[in-house]
C-alpha cells in the first residue's frame, strides 16, 4: 500500500501542475460554485450539495412551480419514467430526454427549449438495452469553447458546442467517437454493426477531468442472461479536444496485468459486464477519477468464472492522465448477489479525530457506506474479512470471506431471520412464515440456491434485494460543510432461485429466474417496516444521527383489509427517495413508488418542515441552481398516466 | 357494483376455495376456478411476456410461491404493481390490455383452466376478482 500512497502523491502533484490551480492539500470547494450545477452529482465530487440558501425553513412552504418542460415528445413515443438530472452552466441548463437520449439546452428562467440534438437512427440504437437511461450530460471548457459531452444509447460519444448544439467538428469524426472501436475483437452483424455475442451501452454521462473525457458503460440486465459470455466494461479516457483515445483500463485484467490471476482457467476470455453504469466522480486536484463497478456475468451464478474476479464490484481509483490504477477496493469478492456499486462515490474532506481526512464514500445496495481514504484506498474505519456461508450449487465456488464494514453501521437491514417477517396480525404472521419456509434464510452473503434443490428448498433470500439498499434513483448526498452523509435506502428482499441455463435457452450453466420473488401475504410486503428511509450519518464519527421514513404509510397498506383495525406505524414507502442537500435544507422526493410530494427537512434533526405537491412522483435525483437572483429546484417527474417532464420550483417573485 | 368473484388458483395441489373477497359488501361469491381468461388471451399474454419480460424474468418465477403470496389480494393490486413498475426500463409503456393479457398468461402458468371470456380490463371489475387458494 505504501506504493499506492507514493503513486497517489505523484499523481496529486501532476494534477496540480495540470490544472495550474487547486492544491490537493487545501480544502476542497464546498459543493457547487457560482450557483451552477456542472455535473450530474452537482460537482466533480458528486456531493449532490449546493451552498444555496435563498430557499430556507422560513419560506420553503411557499415554493411554487416556475416552469414545466415536457420531455415526452423527445422520442418515438412518450415515456412514463424520466431519469435525467440537468446540469446548469452559465445561462443554460443541459440535459437528455426520451428513448433517443436527445440532448437539449433549456432556458433556466423560463424552461424554453433553446436547442436539441439527437443521433440519426441507427441499428445500434435499436439494439440498445438502455435507451432511456441517460441520466445527464457532461460539460467542459475546451480552449475557451463550452462543450457538452453525451453518450448515446448506441454507444457513441458525442461532443456538442454548448452554445449551438452543433457537433464539434474537430472532435472525433465530425463530433462523434464510436465507442465500439478499441473494445476488443467481438463479432458483429455485418449489416447492422450490432454486437453478435454480447452488448454494451452506457446509462450515465461521461466525466471530464483535467482534459480527459472518461467513459463508463453498462450492459443488459444479468439476472436471466442467454449467455455466459459478454463484453467487459473497460474504461476509456479520450482527449476532450480531439476525441483521440488516451488510455484504456481493463476491468477484466489481461495476461500480465495486475489481478489477472483472479480469473481461473480461461474465464477472463469470455466473462463480461463489470460495467461502471453509475456516474463517475473525480478529485481533479489529485488527478484521480473514481470508477464504481458492477457484477461480472452473470449476476447470480459465478461457477463459470471461478476466482476473486477483479475488478468486479469494486471501487477503482485511476490516474486520469494515464489510466493507470492508483488503488482499488473490492466490496464483494466473486459477487453472486448482484451487489453492483450503484451510485457515484462521494468525494469529501472530513475532520476525523482532529485530522482532515480526504475521503471517498461509496454507498451500496448491501446497506453499507464504505468510507475510504481516497489517496490510498485504505478504510478510514476497519473493514474486516469475515467468513460467509458457502454455496451448494453445482460448480459454484463462492469466496470464503467477504469484507464487512465495522463503521458506519449498516444503514439497511442485512440478511433475514423469521423475526423480520410481518406480524401486523397473527394470521398474517402465520402466512408469512409459510410463504418464506421454502427459501434459505441467513445473514448477508447467504448465496443463491436452486429452484429445485435436493433438500426441497426453492431458492434463497437476498436482503437487501436487487434494488438495494441504496441505489441510483435515490442515491445519497453529502454536506461538505458538516461532513454528514444522507442516504436514501429501500427495505426489501429478493428471492433468488437458480435453474439450469440449457433448459432456458442460455449457454450459462445456471441462471436465476429473476430478481423479484415472492411478496408477503395477500400482496403485502413480506418484511416488517420501515419500507423506505433517509438516514443521516456523521462521517466525522461514523455515527448514525437520525432516520426518517420515506413519506407516509402507503395507501395500499393503510386501506388493505387484512390490517383493518391495526394500529400501523408510519412505514414509509418501498421506494428510493431522491435526495438533494442545500446549505439550509434536505429535500427529498418520494421516488416512483411514493406519493407525489417533495419534502423539505431540517438537516440536523430530520424533522419535516414542509411538503410541496407535485404533478407526479419524482423519478430521480433532483438539482438546484441560482439564476438571476432566484433559486430553483428542478425535479424529473413521471408516473402512471403522467408523461415525463421536468418541473422547476422557486419562491414567488 | 359487480359481484365479487373468488379466483381460485390450483397451486401445489391446494385446489380451490371460495371466500368473500376482502372488499366484498356481502357474503355472495361465485366459484371461479376456471374460465376467467381465454386461451387466446393467454397466447397474447405469452407473446407480450416474451417481448417485454423474459429479458429479466423466467416464467418459472411466477408459479408456486409467487402466486401463493398474492392469494387473497384482488387482481387489480397485482396489475397496479406490475403496470407501474414494469418493464423496468419503460414502466407503464404497455397498453393496459397488454398487462392484463400477461396476467392471464400467469394464471395459465399456474394451472388455471381457460374459458370463453377474457380477464377484464376494467379496474372496478378487477378489484372484485380475488387471487385465492384453499386455506
Amino acid at each position: 500500500m505504501a506504493h499506492s500512497a507514493w503513486r497517489a502523491t505523484v499523481v496529486a502533484m501532476l494534477g496540480v501542475l495540470a490544472i495550474g490551480g487547486r492544491d490537493p492539500q487545501q480544502e476542497q470547494p464546498i459543493g457547487t460554485e457560482n450557483g451552477e450545477w456542472r455535473y450530474w452529482g452537482a460537482d466533480e465530487r458528486s456531493t449532490r450539495y449546493a451552498p444555496l440558501d435563498q430557499i430556507d425553513a422560513s419560506n420553503v412552504a411557499g415554493l411554487e412551480v416556475a416552469w414545466r418542460w415536457k420531455a415526452a415528445n423527445y422520442g418515438p413515443e412518450p415515456d412514463f419514467i424520466y431519469r435525467a438530472t440537468p446540469i446548469k452552466v452559465g445561462n443554460r441548463l443541459y440535459t437528455v430526454a426520451g428513448q433517443r437520449r436527445t440532448v437539449v439546452a433549456i432556458d433556466p428562467t423560463t424552461g424554453e427549449t433553446l436547442w436539441m440534438w439527437r443521433m440519426r437512427d441507427n441499428p445500434r440504437w435499436e439494439a440498445s438495452t438502455r435507451k432511456n437511461y441517460g441520466k445527464a450530460v457532461a460539460y467542459a471548457d475546451v480552449g475557451g469553447r463550452g462543450v457538452i459531452y453525451a453518450i448515446t444509447p448506441g454507444y457513441y460519444l458525442v461532443a456538442l458546442d454548448a452554445e449551438t448544439g452543433v457537433p464539434v467538428p474537430s472532435f472525433g469524426l465530425n463530433g462523434i467517437v464510436d465507442l465500439h472501436l478499441g473494445l476488443g475483437t467481438y463479432a458483429v452483424h455485418p449489416d447492422s454493426g450490432v454486437l453478435a455475442d454480447g452488448d454494451i451501452t452506457a446509462s450515465s454521462p461521461p466525466i471530464v477531468v483535467n482534459g480527459v473525457v472518461v467513459v463508463g458503460n453498462s450492459h443488459d440486465r444479468g439476472y436471466y442472461p442467454t449467455k455466459k459470455e459478454n463484453v467487459p466494461g473497460h474504461i476509456r479516457g479520450y482527449d476532450a479536444k480531439t476525441g483521440m483515445l488516451r488510455w484504456t483500463f481493463h476491468v477484466v485484467p489481461q495476461p500480465g496485468e495486475f489481478g489477472h490471476e483472479t480469473w481461473e482457467g480461461d474465464s477472463w476470455t469470455y466473462t463480461g459486464n463489470i460495467s461502471a453504469w453509475a456516474p463517475l466522480s473525480a478529485d481533479a486536484a489529485r488527478g484521480l477519477v473514481f470508477i464504481p463497478t458492477d457484477t461480472p456475468t452473470n449476476d447470480y451464478y459465478g461457477g463459470e468464472r471461478p476466482g476473486q474476479n477483479l475488478y468486479g464490484t469494486s471501487l477503482i481509483a485511476l490516474d486520469v492522465a494515464t489510466g493507470r490504477r492508483a488503488w482499488h477496493f473490492q466490496m464483494v469478492h466473486h459477487d453472486v448477489w448482484n451487489f453492483d456499486n450503484p451510485d457515484a462515490p462521494k468525494v469529501v474532506d472530513v475532520m476525523v479525530e482532529g485530522r482532515r481526512v480526504p475521503m471517498v464514500v461509496q454507498t451500496t445496495k448491501q446497506g453499507w457506506a464504505y468510507v475510504l481514504h481516497r489517496e490510498t484506498g485504505q478504510p478510514v474505519w476497519p473493514i474486516e474479512e469475515r467468513p460467509v456461508p458457502q454455496s451448494d450449487v453445482p460448480g459454484e465456488r463462492t469466496w470464503p470471506t467477504q469484507p464487512h464494514v465495522t463503521r458506519p453501521a449498516a444503514f439497511e437491514q442485512q440478511g433475514i431471520t423469521e423475526d423480520d417477517l410481518i406480524d401486523f396480525t397473527p394470521a398474517l404472521r402465520a402466512q408469512a412464515l409459510e410463504l418464506a419456509r421454502p427459501y434459505h434464510m441467513g445473514p448477508l452473503f447467504t448465496p443463491p440456491s436452486l429452484l429445485a434443490a435436493p433438500d426441497g428448498t426453492k431458492g434463497a433470500f437476498v436482503v437487501p434485494g436487487a434494488n438495494g439498499g441504496s441505489n441510483i434513483p435515490g442515491g445519497s448526498s453529502v454536506d461538505p460543510e458538516t461532513g454528514i452523509l444522507y442516504v436514501a435506502t429501500e427495505h426489501g428482499h429478493s428471492v433468488i432461485s437458480l435453474v439450469p441455463g440449457p433448459e432456458h435457452e442460455s449457454t450459462a450453466r445456471y441462471v436465476s429466474t429473476g430478481p423479484g420473488g415472492i411478496r408477503g401475504p395477500m400482496g403485502l410486503e413480506l418484511l416488517k417496516p420501515p419500507y423506505g428511509s433517509i438516514v443521516a450519518i456523521d462521517l466525522k464519527t461514523g455515527d448514525h444521527l437520525w432516520r426518517i421514513p420515506n413519506g407516509d404509510t402507503p395507501e395500499s397498506l393503510r386501506n388493505h383489509p387484512a390490517v383493518r383495525g391495526v394500529d400501523l406505524p408510519v412505514t414509509g414507502k418501498r421506494s428510493h427517495a431522491n435526495v438533494l442537500t442545500t446549505r439550509t435544507l434536505l429535500f427529498y422526493g418520494e421516488g416512483r413508488r411514493g406519493d407525489p410530494w417533495v419534502h423539505a427537512v431540517d438537516k440536523a434533526t430530520g424533522r419535516e418542515i414542509a411538503r410541496i405537491a407535485l404533478p407526479a412522483t419524482t423519478n430521480t435525483a433532483p438539482m438546484t441552481y441560482m439564476h438571476d437572483g432566484r433559486q430553483y429546484i428542478v425535479l424529473a417527474i413521471a408516473g402512471p398516466g403522467v408523461e415525463a417532464e421536468l418541473v422547476a420550483l422557486a419562491l414567488p417573485r | 357494483m359487480p359481484r365479487p368473484i373468488a379466483l381460485a388458483l390450483a397451486v401445489f395441489g391446494l385446489g380451490v376455495a371460495f371466500a368473500p373477497p376482502a372488499t366484498a359488501q356481502g357474503g355472495d361469491t361465485t366459484a371461479a376456478d376456471s374460465g376467467l381468461y381465454s386461451e387466446q388471451q393467454a397466447r397474447r399474454g405469452q407473446t407480450q411476456f416474451t417481448r417485454a419480460c423474459i429479458r429479466c424474468h423466467a416464467p418459472d418465477a411466477f408459479t408456486g410461491t409467487f402466486i401463493e403470496s398474492w392469494s387473497g389480494a384482488p387482481v387489480s393490486m397485482l396489475l397496479d404493481l406490475v403496470s407501474s413498475t414494469m418493464p423496468e426500463d419503460r414502466p407503464g409503456s404497455l397498453e393496459r390490455r397488454q398487462y392484463v393479457d400477461i396476467l392471464a398468461y400467469i394464471l395459465e402458468l399456474n394451472g388455471l383452466t381457460p374459458g370463453q371470456r377474457e380477464l377484464p380490463v376494467d379496474q372496478g371489475q378487477l378489484e372484485h376478482i380475488l387471487i385465492k387458494r384453499r386455506p
